[in-house]
């Protein structure tokens, strides 16, 4: 039993279990010519495969019809070889856009990408005529700004990063391409600026990245699951964010960033757990009203964890530490409850989580409603029916809306986690039991690391100017420097030396 | 990447080791042993501790860096010097428990009085675990967040101002002590709130040059000895000289003071924060022992000392069961500490004597 | 995460003897202790007052007993819900049985870590099982109506505090002796009605409720309440005054203590300075002249000194040096003298006078009545 309960302990909270490596992706063993013949084959049973020949140029083009756009063909393709003779076309295809395909692999990866393969003179060309048919781009639902700028993330790679190269114009700005997904063949694409971001970081995430054995990806925050230290925390470890000026700003601070093919989310790194806090948002107000929305998420942090278990303590255990004023107030609306106050804690807790997932899976308006009937009718009836008292439905609601107050959505779900964690403990050991829980989230995060960067800076290790710049948001003659996370060479934030 | 410690880390260290179940009766242990006044004695006594950390420091100093085990094994052959490291690790290992043990008794005058103690010493346990099985990076950075959430708490001390009388104080000096006060049973009583920063002698592998453990040692010492007066000089102004000497803990009592419009009673909140400040000094009792056995079996699977290290923790928090016994416990055992903490450095640095003549002797 | 959850289960099937579920406990928010037998024979009369949810209701027990756990054992039979100390607010103890010595009960709810160190120590006048029962016109119960005069009085005039926290101290300090608050009963409603005096745990003397705020100044400096004045010589007239807003702040000198022991009389000088707004004032003289400030102010000071003068005299012939004098004593002597000094008898002997110099801080809205 004892033991069984230590080999249960060491598991949790384990060593960084970093992803089985084997190296890069197994590479296909025979390599045909890239014949028409072959390719054809590899497209059989596909009804999106065209195959258009030019019979005088003894030309034959293959590509997938609905990825590429009708400008782009007529341009590139119908427009240029229907009326050139065969050297003119030669001359064409040795130039950009297009390029010779080596083989057959590169061949049929081009074609999925959206490229129309060019069988002409026993070689093989590729040209990009693909068109992005994506959501265009508009504001982020998930991360809204009052002020700032409104602009949004897609799930098309290329507008992303042509976003990114809008805000950020210099020739440091490195774009590395990765593959990842054996079959999906998703591309993760690593942003930096050279000379500001550590190298070893750069070289540590590429490492990891390549290391990565799945089948495929489908959004940045769940790749990052996939390359993070500590893959049994209920801490996200990558900051992902949906914001374009949210990235850029990471960026320059020397952080690195990662798009992933069809994902709106880029997952910026390394991250501290206090980054979840902040929003670009702060740097938009005046540094006295920043500063005063940080301090007031932290106390929407504290509320979130603590405030619901600190009423089961209290009503549990520590009945004098309750005011003159509010006892019997608070004994009259308990009085009529017939559960003790875990369970009533509970029960209130998770009906507030059936209301808020029940509002997620819904569309907008109905979702409304949902949140209308629980939040009032429910609430009230549940007090009326003598369900629940009402201080505490004070307490569930206000710990649920401080939630909200976290910009992060995942960093949110995870400190509702943790709050039934505490509301349990409250009620088995009252305040001891919520200050171990406290101690035990702790000594978790403390043992967090993120590219071995510690998760807690600038608490631990301790340094003030990144203090300057997370729990208050200190004013811009204060933010001289670069993060300290980040281990940058360059640390001051106007130069950008090699 | 791996990270040394740097002098802050050792600093806190300090503080935080030294913080532990000792300081709830510090102002009474003040009044009983020095009498009026008694701050200035203990003011004293530090110096004491100083001079012990300054001889810590020369061993650091000869010994260029090496860890006390290098020292030990220059002087003396293994199958002399593991049974040292067992007895040192079975006796740090009981200091821990007894810490832990003292804490939960105290806790449970409080509330949960008929809970039964070992298990809320089960989990307490359970928390020493996962910090012991971490690197000693990783504690360190547990330790700065222990530190913050402590170190805030000092700032209720302004609550205090409204009741606080300087007439209190008396103008006598050390008049008045418990029959037995002024002696070396009573001074050893005071000095046992030092008791911790003796430990920084394990620290000597974790640390380079650029660390400056000395200093951090320095300043962690400094840091506790003026929060310490803080404590002594609050609870001195806040009852009156008699009343100190009859308040069990009177620490405790003064946070009973505290009161909020949403919340009274704070200490019932407040207390529970010193869990870990004593956490720590359990947690770096062990890790000491850890440390002993480690040399002894360096080819341990992972995890699996650390195991059984917290085992016995848990195993020996049995042994004392009622409050008195086991403040007696911990008493004692600090005694022993003290006279490790000045004995060891001494024999360190005999052994480098030893270690140094051999040394010529194989060259000639 | 998923271990620690495991962990919990485990913790959950464990006892919980110790819940004190808001609802199910009785909090005890008055206590009184008071002698019940007749001729000589010692018994102790508790009373406890519950307030129930509802806010108008509330439960009083009340049994004699040898001794107060006894009591609280009746009381623990009586009563549906687990009966709690956490919520005590008022100890308060008979006139008899605090003349007698209350320092035993003290001591037992001292020593109950569940006791705050802000409940108030109250001696009543009159019997405490009525006073707690019966309904008053105020509102509410006993208990509540005790509770709210009390904390009224706290938070505008309680000067000096009067909570378990200083009695207990100055108990145990030798250089001064401990008050509580009077409850006095009126026939249909109570009334907060001057200090008691205490040496060590035993009542000896009474400062009348009118004379508190002296009291008050006597024994520390004081930033806050009223001070009113009966007859202020002002001039010829005299005159009713009030002082609000009082600020004040008391200089003790006294003789060199040398010989104390030997029986050398000691001599006190207390000065107290003084002042405040004067916003009722029933003289016919004007008061915009600066003369007639001045006359008054005269006038005032010399009545506070006397007015402080018979405090004095209470407390010297109670022998109890209630408002510390002894601290300051005793800070000047050798710590030996002073263990040998009985000092409340040195403080009866001494010569103490009171100076006072009030200050006429402003006169208010109107200069001309």
């Amino acid at each position: 039993m004892m033991f069984r309960l230590g080999k249960l302990l060491l598991r949790l909270l384990s060593a960084p279990r970093s992803p089985t490596s084997s190296g890069a992706p197994p590479a296909r063993t025979d390599q045909p010519e890239p014949t028409l013949a072959h390719i054809l084959k590899e497209f059989d049973k596909c009804m999106d495969v065209s195959h258009r020949r030019f019979a005088s140029l003894g030309m034959d083009v293959v590509y997938l019809s609905y990825l590429v756009g009708n400008e782009e063909l007529y341009r590139d393709i119908i427009q240029p070889f229907s009326k050139a003779s065969e050297r003119e076309a030669a001359v064409i295809l040795d130039n950009p856009p297009y390029a010779e395909a080596k083989d057959a692999t590169a061949c049929v990866d081009g074609i999925l990408a959206g490229r129309a393969a060019i069988f002409f003179r026993d070689k093989t060309y590729l040209v990009k005529i693909d068109t992005s048919t994506g959501r265009s781009i508009e504001q982020s639902e998930s991360e809204t700004v009052i002020s700032g700028p409104h602009d949004g993330f897609v799930e098309n790679m290329e507008q992303n990063l042509s976003v990114l190269r809008r805000r950020i114009k210099s020739s440091h700005l490195k774009t590395i391409e990765l593959p990842v997904g054996e079959i999906s063949r998703s591309n993760v694409v690593l942003v930096y600026l050279e000379g500001i971001a550590n190298d070893e970081l750069v070289q540590m995430l590429i490492e990891r990245i390549r290391s990565v054995e799945i089948d495929s990806i489908m959004d940045a925050s769940m790749f990052v699951q996939l390359i993070d230290e500590n893959p049994d925390s209920v801490f996200p470890q990558f900051l992902t964010t949906e914001r374009p000026d949210a990235v850029a700003s990471k960026i320059l601070g020397g952080r690195i960033a990662g798009f992933v093919d069809g994902s709106p989310s880029v997952f910026c790194t390394p991250t501290s757990f206090f980054d979840f806090f902040s929003s670009p948002d702060d740097y938009y107000q005046r540094w006295l009203l920043g500063t005063s929305l940080r301090v007031l998420r932290l106390f929407g942090f504290l509320i979130t964890i603590c405030f619901t278990a600190f009423y089961v303590s209290i009503t549990t255990f520590h009945y004098e530490m309750i005011p003159h004023t509010m006892l019997l107030n608070l004994t009259e609306s308990r009085s009529r409850v017939p559960f003790p106050p875990l369970i009533e804690a509970l029960l209130m807790e998770g009906t507030i989580e059936l209301l808020r997932e029940a509002g997620a899976r819904l569309p907008t308006k109905i979702g409304q409603t949902i949140g209308i009937v629980g939040g009032i009718v429910i609430g009230q009836a549940a007090v009326q029916a003598g369900f629940t008292s009402n201080i505490l439905i004070i307490a569930v609601a206000t710990s649920a809306i401080a939630s909200f107050v976290i910009p992060s959505y995942i960093m949110s779900a995870s400190l509702r986690l943790i709050r039934f964690g505490l509301i349990i403990l409250a009620g088995i050991l009252g305040n001891l039991g919520l200050i171990m829980g406290i101690g035990f989230v702790m000594i978790h995060l403390a043992g967090i690391t993120n590219l071995g960067t510690s998760y807690l800076t600038p608490l631990a290790p301790f340094n003030f100017g990144d203090v300057l710049d997370t729990f208050v948001r200190g004013p811009f003659w204060a933010l001289r420097k670069r993060p300290s996370i980040v281990k940058t060479k360059n640390k001051v934030r106007t130069k950008m030396r090699k | 990447m791996k990270e040394k410690l740097n002098r802050f880390h050792i600093g806190i260290f300090i503080y935080m080791i030294e913080l532990d179940v000792t300081v709830f009766s510090l102002p009474r242990l003040v009044a009983e042993n020095f009498g009026t006044n008694g701050w200035l004695g203990l003011l004293a006594l530090s110096l004491v501790a100083f001079a012990n950390i300054g001889l810590i420091h020369f061993v650091y100093r000869l010994g260029k860096g090496r860890s006390i085990f290098q020292i030990i094994e220059t002087a003396l052959p293994k199958w002399c010097a593991y049974p040292l490291y067992v007895l040192l690790a079975g006796f740090w290992l009981s200091v821990g428990a007894f810490i832990g043990k003292d804490f939960i008794l105290i806790f449970q005058m409080l509330a949960f009085q008929s809970t039964d103690s070992m298990l809320i010493f089960f989990m307490y346990c359970l928390m020493a675990y996962f910090l012991l099985i971490k690197d000693l990076y990783s504690i360190m950075k547990a330790v700065t967040l222990f530190f913050i959430l402590t170190t805030a708490l000092n700032g209720l001390f302004p609550f205090f101002f409204q009741e606080w009388k300087l007439i209190r104080l008396t103008t006598s000096f050390f008049q008045d002590a418990q029959p037995g006060g002024h002696s070396l049973y009573g001074m050893a009583e005071m000095y046992t709130v030092f008791v911790g920063y003796e430990l920084c002698m394990l620290m000597f592998p974790y640390v380079n040059e650029k660390s400056k453990l000395f200093q951090g040692v320095y300043f962690g010492q400094l840091f506790t000895v003026f929060l310490q007066q803080l404590f002594v000089w609050v609870s001195f102004g806040f009852f009156s000289f008699p009343e100190l000497k009859v308040l069990s803990y009177p620490l405790i009592h003064t946070l009973e003071y505290v009161e909020f419009p949403f919340i009274n009673r704070m200490e019932n909140l407040i207390f529970p924060f010193f869990l870990f400040s004593n956490l720590l000094s359990t947690v770096f009792f062990s890790f000491a022992s850890m440390l002993c056995l480690r040399r002894i079996f360096p080819q341990a699977r992972p995890k699996l000392i650390e195991f059984f290290l917290i085992l016995g923790v848990f195993l020996l928090g049995y042994i004392p069961k009622i409050l008195r016994q086991s403040e007696l416990l911990v008493r004692h055992s600090y005694f022993i500490e003290i006279g490790i903490a000045i004995v060891l450095p001494l024999l360190l640095l005999l052994f480098i004597k030893v270690g140094q003549w051999r040394q010529k002797e194989v060259k000639v | 995460m998923r271990a620690f959850r495991w962990m919990l289960v485990l913790l959950l099937l464990t006892g919980c003897s110790d819940q004190r579920i808001l609802e199910k406990v009785g909090f005890i928010r008055t206590i009184a202790y008071d002698l019940a037998g007749r001729d000589g024979a010692k018994l102790l009369k508790v009373t406890i007052s519950i307030p129930k949810t509802k806010q108008e209701e509330s439960i009083v027990y009340s049994a004699v007993a040898r001794t107060s756990k006894q009591a609280r054992a009746i009381f623990d039979r009586q009563n549906n819900r687990r009966l709690v100390n956490g919520q005590l607010r008022q100890i308060v103890f008979g006139e008899a049985l605090a003349r007698d010595g209350i320092w035993s009960h003290l001591d037992a709810i001292m020593r109950d870590p569940s006791v705050g160190i802000h409940s108030h120590v109250v001696v009543a006048e009159g019997d405490t099982e009525r006073m707690m029962t019966k309904k008053y016109e105020q509102g509410g119960t006993a208990g509540e109506y005790i509770d709210d005069l009390l904390r009224a009085e706290s938070a505008s005039r309680d000067i000096p505090h009067t909570n378990l926290h200083s009695f207990i101290r100055d108990y145990y300090d030798d250089g001064i002796e401990p008050v509580a608050t009077i409850l006095k009963e009126l026939p249909n409603s109570l009334m907060v009605d001057g200090l008691a005096l205490f040496r060590k745990d035993r009542y000896v003397g009474r400062i009348q409720g009118v004379d508190k705020m002296y009291f008050g100044i006597l024994r520390d400096s004081v930033h806050m309440g009223d001070l009113n004045m009966e007859g202020v010589k002002m001039g010829e007239e005299s005159v009713p005054i009030s002082m609000s807003y009082i600020r004040s702040h008391r200089k003790i000198r006294f003789s060199s203590p040398k010989g104390l022991t030997q029986g050398k009389r000691l001599k006190v000088d207390i000065e107290i300075k003084l002042r405040g707004s004067m916003l009722e004032y029933y003289g016919q003289e004007p008061l915009d002249s600066v003369a007639n400030q001045r006359k008054l102010e005269a006038g005032m000071s010399k009545y506070v000194a006397k007015k402080c003068q018979s405090l004095i005299g209470i407390m010297q012939r109670s022998k109890t040096d209630s408002i510390g004098l002894g601290q300051h004593v005793r800070n000047a002597m050798h710590y030996r003298d002073w263990k040998k000094l009985d000092w409340n008898e040195t403080f009866a002997a001494a010569d103490i006078t009171v100076r006072a110099s009030v200050k006429i801080k402003d006169i208010g809205k109107l200069i001309r009545s």
